[in-house]
């Protein structure tokens, strides 16, 4: 069977730290981190969040930012496009505000409720040709970006968009705080002193495409794998983030010791910076150079696949690695952490983005040359 | 594209209140686990208990609203100001019954979840079909658990408030007997009802199934 190039050729997202790709990336490099502390989710607490500063609706901007993407690629329309959405709460921010207003769900309407409505709102303006919807909660549009690549991959579509999106919402919010992994400061993954995550709000749009252009990313790889362990914890030993690793360097047989920078799933928490970095540890040993950028971005949830995606799509065209804020006394000692930007030339980037089920996807991107 | 899939084995359930489970006890014998199970998962357990033809693989997995229950009770909570049960919480995510497959069958492989609200069924459908391109049987599902305290307060059409569907796989050169259809059974979630119909045609026959993507 025939198997096609898969590139990006396209992209943009918003979050807390920039309402740009290339704002994000500047903060990132220059250590800006977009997480605030919060009070009022969080009973007599305070907890750092990230939280855009925003005039306009969420739903405006993610509109917004498709648009910037369907310009930036000089497209005309969508029409022949395939709608790949990853979320893990959909609507939830919508019926919190219904519920909590009325205390009874009469005005919660079912269709704006679920994953699918992201998915609605994007096919009232573009008409996609078809749309799909993951929600496999932290992985949620990573695995949307991986169907993107197999479905362009296996000749199905020449082109499709990819949109990771979640809100800030109550339920997530306390969620994490009632598992007891939620920070009070911007978090600081794999560090020896850090207390828990940031959850955030996120957009990250990316447009895939059979055929190259300029200055482009090629996709090189999906894998997946579930952890079969543990609903909340990852297994200690990190053997299904390994499998996943292992799996987007199968799938075009990409070396190990070629990948030069892993953008780490990295949340902050105690179980999963400690599995994830002895999965790193235990499957590189040419000690590739390793971030995770959720000091700045904090955890975008179902969009975090995507916004990373971007990190590392502009990393390779950068040829910069981004640095992990506020690491100053690593965990795991084995690993070639980056605590500031460097100038480096490296062909692939690796992306982790592991989940709630032992859900485990990494993607693996690589510099295109023309010629 | 259009991929031929024939389907190995299929199963499904529906409940009015509580599709039954009868053989949950037996399938999942240690107690504590059992009690951590939710009521998608239950449906999940007993349905691979009476499929053929798979123990481990790849799942794709499709609910439009995931575990409605668990939701509603976080809510619940928040608006009563009282702490969240942090299992809940976890149970919420729209791939917990999967996981919780996955856990129980130590399935290490690739394992996803659609929502795609009332188009929930195809499009689970459409990335088996893709997914089984690879070559291997795969699992596809789909359920829907809307069994809350007031749901009627937002449920005008569903008759059937637990289903389950499962579908056993495989990518096939032989020639389609089937097209993708509604089910003719009144009263079920439209996310699963095209999954339904094919379940219920293989009861009758032998399937290939003609997907469309």
């Amino acid at each position: 069977m025939h198997q096609n190039s898969v590139f990006i050729t396209a992209f943009e997202s918003a979050c807390c730290a920039g309402l740009s790709s290339e704002a994000l990336f500047e903060a990132i490099c220059a250590h800006q981190s977009g997480i605030g502390i919060y009070e009022g989710y969080v009973k007599e607490k305070a907890v750092a969040l990230g939280k855009m500063a925003l005039d306009r609706t969420l739903e405006n901007l993610l509109h917004e930012v498709c648009e910037r993407v369907r310009l930036q690629r000089g497209l005309e329309d969508f029409h022949d496009t395939l709608l790949v959405v990853g979320s893990s709460v959909g609507g939830m921010q919508t019926t919190e505000n219904l519920f909590f207003r009325d205390h009874v769900y009469s005005a919660v309407d079912p269709k704006r409720h679920v994953i699918h409505s992201i998915a609605s709102s994007l096919q009232n303006i573009y008409d996609f040709r078809d749309d799909l919807s993951f929600s496999t909660a932290c992985t949620s549009s990573a695995n949307a970006l991986g169907y993107a690549y197999e479905v362009i991959k296996k000749g199905v579509y020449r082109r499709v968009l990819v949109v990771g999106f979640d809100t800030l919402s109550y339920t997530t919010v306390l969620g994490f705080h009632s598992l007891g992994v939620l920070s009070t400061q911007p978090c600081c993954p794999f560090d020896l002193k850090r207390e828990g995550m940031n959850v955030s709000e996120g957009i990250a749009v990316l447009l895939l495409e059979d055929a190259p252009q300029k200055g482009c990313v090629q996709v090189k790889g999906v894998g997946y794998s579930s952890d079969a362990h543990h609903m909340t914890h990852p297994c200690p030993d990190g053997k299904g983030a390994m499998i996943a690793m292992q799996n987007a360097l199968a799938c075009e047989g990409v070396a190990l010791d070629a990948v030069g920078y892993i953008n780490a799933h990295g949340t902050g928490t105690l179980a999963n910076d400690s599995s994830e970095a002895c999965a790193i540890a235990t499957l590189f040993s040419n000690r590739p150079l390793v971030s995770s950028t959720k000091s700045i971005t904090g955890h975008t949830l179902g969009a975090a696949g995507a916004l990373e995606a971007i990190i590392c799509a502009m990393a390779l065209q950068k040829q910069i690695i981004p640095p992990n804020t506020q690491l100053t006394n690593p965990e795991n000692q084995t690993i070639s952490f980056v605590s500031e930007p460097i100038a480096h030339a490296f062909r692939y980037a690796m992306s982790n983005s592991l989940a709630f089920g032992g859900n485990n996807t990494s993607l693996l991107f690589g510099v295109y040359d023309a010629d | 594209m259009r991929i031929n899939l024939e389907i190995l084995s299929s199963a499904y359930l529906l409940g009015e209140s509580s599709a039954p489970t009868p053989r949950i006890k037996e399938l999942v014998p240690n107690m504590m686990l059992r009690r951590r199970l939710t009521p998608a998962s239950k449906l999940l357990v007993e349905l691979l208990g009476s499929l053929e033809e798979f123990e481990k693989g790849r799942i794709v997995c499709g609910s439009a609203y995931g575990e409605l229950g668990v939701t509603a009770s976080l809510l619940e909570s928040i608006k009563e100001e009282t702490a969240l049960s942090p299992s809940d919480f976890q149970n919420s995510v729209y791939n917990t019954a999967v996981s919780y497959l996955s856990i129980l069958t130590h399935n290490q492989s690739e394992i996803l979840t659609l929502s795609s609200g009332d188009k929930t069924a195809r499009a689970v459908l459409k990335a088996g079909a893709l997914k089984a391109l690879d070559g291997d049987v795969l699992l596809l599902v789909c359920f829907e658990t809307l069994n809350m305290p007031r749901i009627a307060e937002v449920n005008r059409c569903i008759d059937y408030l637990e289903s389950a569907v499962a579908l056993v796989v495989r990518h096939t050169s032989m020639e389609a007997n089937l097209r993708v259809e509604q089910s003719a059974t009144k009263g079920i979630p439209a996310s699963i009802s095209e999954m339904l119909f094919l379940a219920q045609e293989a009861e009758k026959k032998a399937c290939v199934v003609e997907v469309v993507l």
